[in-house]
């Protein structure tokens, strides 16, 4: 048998919306069946949250009717991101010249019958406001140098001069030039607020419709009907490439929630931008948008006999580059210059039925140079030559299957998210549908005495809830204050282990120049044959960090002992870029001993998180669980058949990883010793060590015409640097982890009580019912029956509607396990 | 072709489905109009009743002539069918004791009318006591005989049909509908609606438990596993299938509703919209719970 498909999931929770909402409605049009709740008691269904459960669901019937389908397009410029944006969309909308990241992600939107892109920034007032502060700020004395010095640049410029003159931006921008404008304005502030140390509103921005769209109509969805979903890009960088700790955090959400994930690589690029970094980048991004993310290797159009294959290519990302963390079959070597061009004038032959003028729009040339080769000039005047050449190129971009791909997959994906959605919510009313006319009819059988006991019980129920609620409290803070024990002690080893590498390391090069200096016979003698010596020097550092630091440190330790006066550590150079090549060097084999030492701390983050996870959310679901149970079995006992499930424990959940922990931590730390930061995460963060003045080189240099590096004052501030990093961490925890799991701990307890209080609010209910007449009692208990009939059969299909949905969502996110 | 060729009772369907002769009959009695005298094919509601009337009165190729002469859909000439078909086809206690009542009614609305002969009142008189009379004999059989025996035969025998392959013609749903809907017509049905409440239960369920047995065999999956609407309903694919298949299925479920009987609506009006209650996505147990609460609870 086949396996069900999810348009059949669709339906099915449409269908079970549906009843439910036929169910909630004949409720409020019966009389007698819901009240208004007294003050002081809650109901499981009253005038009220009626109404409200009606929303809810009218909503998930929306989201599930008309699918939101992003999909996330992430890549360096240099790799041909927005190349590719442009190709899917058939237009020119972000520009393709060399321009900073994005700063902040923009969405292109499929807007049939929209040929002209338009830009809409609803949310424009948090950058307003930006806007007026940097205004004032302009103004102040202390920043007029600083501003001066910023105004040299062309953008800025203008930038400023927008400032002054007006502090209100449009709310929409029509055509490719004023967005482009509008995009450049928007990089020039975020670089201007980080110049100025004014916090750019991020947080006004962490949610996908708070961004500014970009309406257009894709060219190759034109014919196709899209009435089952609409196509959205994200255009964002990748997380570590946004160079904003801020936006971080945003962007990884962002690629959670994203239908699928598309990452552009440059093929040209592969294997020599294989560095540490983009691997780690690709890594993370894979991890996070598991089982959904595909790849472009972009620039296949360069390949050549002697360039690897398709083949090659695919299988070279997917096990060298990726290390197996995206399949081979989700790699597709494309060209999205071929693309992007055949898509552009595919779109002027369906709006003009021509191509432009050559000589005015370059693109033309682009293309029929790339379409019909030198003779091209003769090819572009015959139409259906064009047409068949348009054809061609696009079959020649490779384009064609992965976009087929990754749009179908993203359609799922959203479908699936939206069931998801929908069949938690529909789980939950038809429970309560089932308690609440359950309860209400068999009450009406009830005498008086029989519902007091039962309200009473329930109130003993809520007391209960009440001190395991405390113990929880109690056994979290007990817990946490272990998990600081251990996590401070690790901590505190990784620092050594950094720390003693950094030693190591140090004198290692020492010795090395030492030893050189001695035999090259002077010691103000500049390395001429500097090739060699600049090789060896690399070879060295390239050596040291394949051994493992630790344990050979100790050995060289022992050997060297006091040969070495560590307060003289300067090596003299006469030519610059030798020196500078000396501090990359260190810098590079730094970042490595950090990143070696930041990923096991990570790990042991995450192992101490997962065990606190296990021992503190099983008590309390398995208490919470007894409560329940001994509530439905004392209400069985007197015929009521109610079945509760606990809330959702998730809730007890940190929702910190190890990793975010830790990099949020020290992003904390490194703002604090330096603005100018390029990376985000440890290692990266030395980079903008070496920017601080201490050790002297500089200076020297202008004197004397030589340059000197002073070893010992840059392990001087490596150390001090890493010292800061790791302190803190108390403060830390209590911040990421105590308090959202104090907060979570009460809110999932109030849901908890909440859950009682219902049902002895409807139970109290019940006691009013029996004030009508018999008759009356009759004709509600008849009307009770009648929309308690289909409550079961619905339950059970939306539970089981449920784990379907969420084994799809496993093995979606599993495919690659 | 098989829009007009008629359906004798030799034809493969109705060896299939033996419960469409009798189906046939209640709905040929239902159908004689004594207000307006004649009688009422549903020729233009459902084609394949119209073929069953062809074919079971063997009037294939004099129709035409007598639908001209206006003799054939007489109330006279459809009691005198009515006699010779209850004789030759209906042989289950159902089907005689809906046609009994109905001829009862006829009888006594024969009564205030009067355009009748004194001829028709006579013969509706013959065939209502011939009526009682084999309705007495069964039930004089079923107490004879053990009705539960002949329930647990009719089972077994309707089940290796479906073991046998000769439902294959219609989609899994069509399957499991045919053979309950057999059922309900026959001994079972007698031995369900004679039973106690909690006698019904039990003999439902022990209905229920093979229907998912010999659905898990034909589908291959789990009671569980829960599949698309649309794979249950899917018309099969092959050689041999009975091109009146889905046909003679919307005849027999013809009574079926929207809201009381979902799935055998779905069932029996395949192509069409599904109903609000049928769900889109279930198990070979959810199916059957379904199909045998549309047939047995809901026409109780």
């Amino acid at each position: 048998m086949h396996e069900q498909n999810i348009e059949a999931l669709r339906d099915e929770a449409l269908r079970l919306i549906d009843l439910q909402l036929e169910i909630l409605r004949k409720m409020l049009n019966e009389t007698g069946v819901i009240a208004e709740s007294k003050t002081g008691e809650i109901q499981t269904f009253d005038r009220n949250n009626t109404l409200k459960y009606i929303e809810i669901l009218e909503g998930e019937k929306k989201k599930l009717d008309r699918l939101e389908l992003v999909l996330a397009v992430v890549g360096t410029m240099k790799a041909g991101k927005s190349t590719t944006i442009n190709a899917i969309v058939g237009t020119e909308v972000l520009p393709n010249r060399n321009r900073p990241m994005t700063a902040l992600p923009t969405l292109i939107k499929h807007t049939p019958g929209q040929v002209e892109p338009i830009l809409k920034f609803e949310n424009s007032a948090p950058i307003e406001r930006l806007m007026e502060e940097i205004g004032r700020l302009a103004k102040h004395s202390d920043n007029t140098n600083h501003i001066e010095h910023l105004s040299k640049n062309e953008h800025m410029e203008d930038l400023l001069e927008l400032i002054n003159t007006q502090v209100s931006l449009n709310k929409i921008y029509k055509g490719s030039q004023s967005i482009f404008q509008f995009l450049e304005t928007l990089n020039d502030l975020v670089r201007l607020s980080r110049d100025l140390n004014i916090e750019f509103p991020f947080s006004d921005y962490d949610e996908i419709y708070e961004l500014p769209v970009i309406e257009v109509e894709f060219v190759h969805l034109r014919e196709q009907n899209s009435a089952a979903g609409t196509l959205t890009l994200l255009d964002t960088p990748g997380p570590n490439e946004s160079g904003q700790p801020h936006l971080r955090e945003m962007l990884k959400e962002q690629l959670r929630k994203a239908s699928a994930v598309l990452a552009v690589l440059d093929f040209t690029q592969l294997k020599s931008d294989a560095d540490a970094q983009v691997r780690d980048n690709l890594k993370e991004i894979a991890s996070i948008a598991e089982g959904r993310l595909y790849a472009l290797v972009n620039k296949f159009d360069q390949q050549d006999r002697n360039s690897d294959s398709e083949e090659e290519t695919k299988l070279f990302v997917a096990n060298s580059l990726m290390e197996g963390k995206i399949a081979e079959t989700l790699i597709f070597p494309v060209s999205s210059k071929f693309a992007y061009l055949a898509n552009y004038a595919r779109r002027e032959l369906a709006v003009y039925g021509t191509l432009p003028d050559h000589s005015q729009y370059p693109w033309v040339k682009d293309f029929g140079t790339e379409a019909f080769g030198r003779s091209w000039k003769d090819s572009i005047a015959n139409l259906e030559g064009v047409k068949k050449g348009v054809d061609l190129l696009w079959d020649d971009s490779l384009f064609h299957a992965p976009l087929e791909k990754i749009i179908h997959a993203a359609h799922a994906q959203a479908a699936l998210l939206a069931v998801d959605s929908a069949s938690a919510k529909l789980v939950d009313t038809s429970e309560k549908l089932n308690n609440f006319l359950n309860i209400r009819e068999t009450a009406l059988t009830k005498s008086f005495q029989e519902l007091k006991s039962q309200i009473d019980d329930l109130q003993n129920d809520v007391v209960r809830i009440n001190s395991i609620e405390d113990s929880a409290k109690k056994k979290a803070d007990q817990i946490l204050i272990e998990l600081e024990k251990e996590t401070q002690k690790a901590f505190q080893k990784v620092k050594e282990n950094v720390f003693e590498s950094i030693d190591f390391y140090f004198e290692e090069s020492q010795k090395q120049e030492e030893q050189r200096l001695l035999t090259a016979g002077t010691k103000k003698q500049d390395f001429r044959g500097s090739a060699k010596s600049e090789n060896r020097f690399s070879a060295i550092f390239g050596k040291l960090l394949n051994l493992n630091p630790k344990p050979k440190a100790k050995i060289f330790n022992s050997n060297i002992n006091g040969e070495f006066d560590k307060k003289h550590g300067l090596i003299k150079f006469n030519d610059k870029t030798k020196a500078k090549s000396l501090i990359n060097n260190i810098r590079r084999s730094l970042e490595e001993i950090i990143r070696e030492n930041e990923l096991a701390m990570k790990n042991m983050m995450n192992l101490a998180l997962n065990e606190f996870q296990s021992v503190f959310v099983e008590t309390i679901a398995a208490d919470s669980k007894e409560i329940f149970s001994n509530m439905e079995d004392r209400m069985k006992k007197s015929g009521f058949a109610i079945s509760l499930s606990i809330p959702n424990t998730s809730l007890l959940s940190l929702e910190a990883s190890g990793s975010e922990l830790l990099s949020d931590l020290v992003d904390e730390k490194t703002k604090k010793v330096t603005r100018r930061r390029r990376k985000d995460n440890v290692w990266g963060t030395i980079c903008g060590w070496f920017d601080t003045d201490d050790w002297g080189w500089e200076e020297y240099s202008i004197q004397e015409k030589y340059f000197e590096i002073n070893i010992n004052a840059i392990k001087k501030s490596a150390k001090n640097n890493i010292d800061e990093v790791f302190s803190g961490l108390e403060k830390d925890i209590a911040e990421k982890i105590k308090a959202p799991l104090q907060k979570n701990i009460c809110e999932f307890f109030n849901a908890f009580r909440k859950a009682v209080e219902q049902i002895r609010g409807d139970l109290l209910q019940s006691i009013r019912d029996q004030e009508g007449s018999k008759a009356e009692q009759e004709a509600l208990a008849n009307r009770l029956a009648g929309l308690k009939k289909y409550v079961p059969v619905i339950s059970k299909d939306s539970v089981e509607l449920q784990e379907d949905t969420k084994n799809k969502l496993k093995a979606s996110a599993g495919c690659l396990a | 072709m098989t829009e007009l060729s008629p359906i004798s009772p030799s034809d493969e369907i109705c060896k299939v489905l033996p419960c469409l002769p009798e189906k046939f009959i209640v709905d040929f009695a239902n159908g004689i109009d004594v207000v307006n005298d004649h009688l009422r094919v549903q020729r233009a509601r459902n084609g394949f009743s119209a073929r069953l009337y062809d074919g079971f009165t063997g009037q294939g190729q004099r129709r035409q002539a007598e639908i001209n002469a206006s003799l054939v859909d007489s109330v006279e000439a459809s009691l005198q069918w009515l006699t010779e078909l209850s004789r030759s086809l209906a042989r289950s206690n159902l089907a005689m004791t809906h046609v009994k009542n109905r001829v009862a009614m006829i009888q006594t609305a024969l009564i205030d009318l009067t355009h009748y002969s004194a001829d028709t009142r006579q013969q509706i008189e013959r065939l209502s006591f011939e009526l009682n009379e084999r309705c007495t004999q069964l039930e004089r059989d079923i107490k004879r005989i053990d009705l539960v025996q002949r329930a647990n035969i009719e089972i077994d025998l309707v089940f290796s049909k479906w073991e046998a392959g000769k439902f294959a013609s219609f989609s899994l749903a069509g399957r499991c509908y045919a053979v309950l809907e057999e059922l309900r017509w026959g001994a079972f049905g007698d031995l369900y609606r004679n039973g106690s409440i909690g006698e019904r239960a039990t003999h439902l369920e022990i209905l229920s438990n093979r229907a998912i047995s010999q659905l898990m065999r034909d589908t291959d999956e789990a009671s569980t596993k829960r599949l698309d609407t649309t794979q249950w309903l899917a018309p099969p694919h092959g050689r041999d299938l009975l091109p009146d298949a889905q046909d003679a299925l919307a005849y027999l479920g013809d009574w079926s509703c929207i809201i009381q009987s979902p799935f055998v609506h779905a069932i029996c009006n395949c192509g069409h919209k599904l109903p609000l209650r049928m769900p889109r996505i279930c198990s070979s147990e959810r199916l059957v719970e379904g199909l045998v609460s549309d047939i047995f609870r809901v026409n109780e």
